[in-house]
């Protein structure tokens, strides 16, 4: 089992080669609005937590339900 | 348009979003290094008859010369109103107690039987450091506290991302612990006992959550990048609702009397059980993200999720964002959210006595906590905002939600509304 998943994770790295660009093509990267996690800034957090408290389901995109006795 | 280059992580999520920025090699500016990035924002929440709240939230981050990374956040959050206390919409009325037992409260026929005792206030401190361990290869560390009435929460966590393929790939590792303690008002019912009795078996419980967390994300050419993430979530220990309840009824729709089952007389309809959910809950969740940027600098971002737990929910997340970017720093951003989920092996919208009493004999699991029934969850809204030319940003947003599921009990209406603004400091 561990050889496969180093196997997989190897095949995962040297796919990934193909992709991809170089450091001076960055330019529309680089802006905020195409950055996961940072894009929406708090509202990302604020989601997770009433969606925790009104849901059965959380994680993913992070972790935890902000230390909440909601659920 | 060329917008600047900001950091805006969140506290658990910071990992991630530290990872994606090292991926994107976003340079730490000059004048960011020397200052504070100071965000407020004030979620206002309101739920048509149902729960209120409100929530301001201050993060403070500050990148330092050597590259390393501090983000530190104080949430308030204030909660009022009338909350779903398990139980079913009956055909005759029923009676309850409240949480703490001293008092008796009537829900008629036909209505959803809320509890109108609820009000909290939770106060949430976090704080979350990364630094540089090579070229390459970047640390995260972080606790959080979480405390409120009833319930007390500290969490730690630390974690690696690792840059790949000219900063073109990050791999993330993330492991977190959690440990809460619950003081439930009036004490821990005793589950699966007649809530007019009111047995109570201690005056606080406690569980603990492992999560780990992998993350993938990829430049998969100038204008797309991906992410994706695993996250398997290990709790352990108490994680009843103590303030939930399981209505007997007799198979058609009218509770049963707790007198007729040997508990004690409180009113009418009133044989309603404490529930009873295990003691351990394993979770996995597979989020995959997508953001795509347009020649005309737009923005498409596309979230799914799917989780999988051991209580027997499964669920699909869909969230879906058009950011519009307007002349002169401004932009509008629809947003659509759709969620759907099935039920929990051990959740009853009602049950009978015969199944009470199987349930009793064998100590199983019982909750008609509507959030654990079939789900179907709706939410779209619009924000609009304007990034200043001086690195300053305001945004607000207003969202509608619209739960629905098998009972009357999930049909709840929510208004979301946020302001923000980000200044340095």
């Amino acid at each position: 089992m561990r050889v496969l998943t180093l196997l997989g994770c190897l095949l995962l790295v040297s796919g990934c080669q193909n992709l991809g660009v170089n450091p001076w093509e960055r330019e529309v990267l680089a802006r905020e609005a195409m950055i996961p996690g940072v894009a929406d800034g708090l509202d990302d957090a604020f989601d997770d937590h009433i969606y925790f408290s009104k849901e059965g389901s959380s994680g993913g995109r992070g972790f935890g339900g902000g230390g909440c006795g909601c659920n | 348009m060329q917008l600047k280059k900001r950091y805006q992580p969140g506290p658990v999520s910071t990992s991630l979003a530290l990872a994606t920025c090292a991926l994107l090699g976003v340079p730490a500016m000059a004048e960011e290094a020397d200052k504070w990035q100071v965000d407020g924002s004030m979620l206002l929440y309101s739920e048509t008859d149902r729960v209120s709240a409100i929530e301001p939230v201050i993060k403070a981050s500050r990148t330092f010369k050597n590259e390393s990374k501090l983000d530190l956040k104080l949430t308030v959050d204030s909660l009022t109103g009338s909350s779903h206390n398990g139980a079913a919409v009956t055909n005759g009325p029923q009676t309850f107690t409240s949480p703490s037992g001293n008092k008796v409260y009537q829900i008629n026929a036909g209505d959803v039987p809320l509890d109108d005792s609820f009000l909290d206030t939770r106060v949430a401190l976090s704080g979350q450091y990364s630094w540089l361990l090579n070229r390459t290869l970047r640390a995260t560390s972080g606790i959080n506290f979480s405390n409120e009435y009833d319930f007390f929460s500290v969490g730690a966590n630390a974690g690696l991302n690792w840059d790949l393929n000219q900063r073109n790939t990050t791999l993330s590792f993330l492991l977190g612990l959690e440990s809460d303690t619950i003081e439930p008002v009036g004490g821990v019912p005793e589950a699966l006992s007649l809530q007019p009795d009111q047995l109570r078996t201690d005056s606080s419980e406690s569980r603990t959550v492992t999560d780990v967390l992998l993350g993938w994300t990829q430049v998969m050419n100038r204008r797309w990048i991906m992410q994706l993430n695993y996250n398997l979530s290990l709790a352990s220990g108490y994680m009843t609702d103590p303030y939930k309840v399981v209505t007997l009824t007799d198979g058609a729709g009218t509770a049963l009397e707790s007198e007729s089952l040997g508990g004690v007389d409180i009113g009418i309809g009133d044989a309603q059980i404490f529930e009873q959910r295990p003691d351990s809950r394993t979770r996995h969740a597979l989020y995959w993200e997508n953001r795509y940027s347009r020649e005309n600098d737009d923005v498409i971002a596309i979230g799914y999720r799917f989780m999988t737990d051991d209580w027997g929910i499964n669920s699909h997340t869909l969230d879906m964002k058009y950011r519009w970017q307007l002349d002169r720093g401004w932009f509008l951003q629809p947003h659509v959210r759709y969620y759907i989920q099935s039920e929990a092996d051990f959740w009853y919208e009602s049950m009978t006595a015969p199944e009470y009493t199987t349930v009793l004999a064998s100590n199983d699991y019982a909750s008609g906590d509507y959030r654990l029934g079939k789900l179907t969850d709706l939410t779209v809204g619009l924000k609009v905002g304007r990034e200043l030319p001086s690195g300053r940003k305001w945004d607000a947003r207003l969202e509608f939600m619209q739960q629905s599921g098998d009972t009357d009990a999930a049909d709840v209406s929510a208004v979301i509304g946020q302001v923000g603004y980000r200044f340095y400091w």
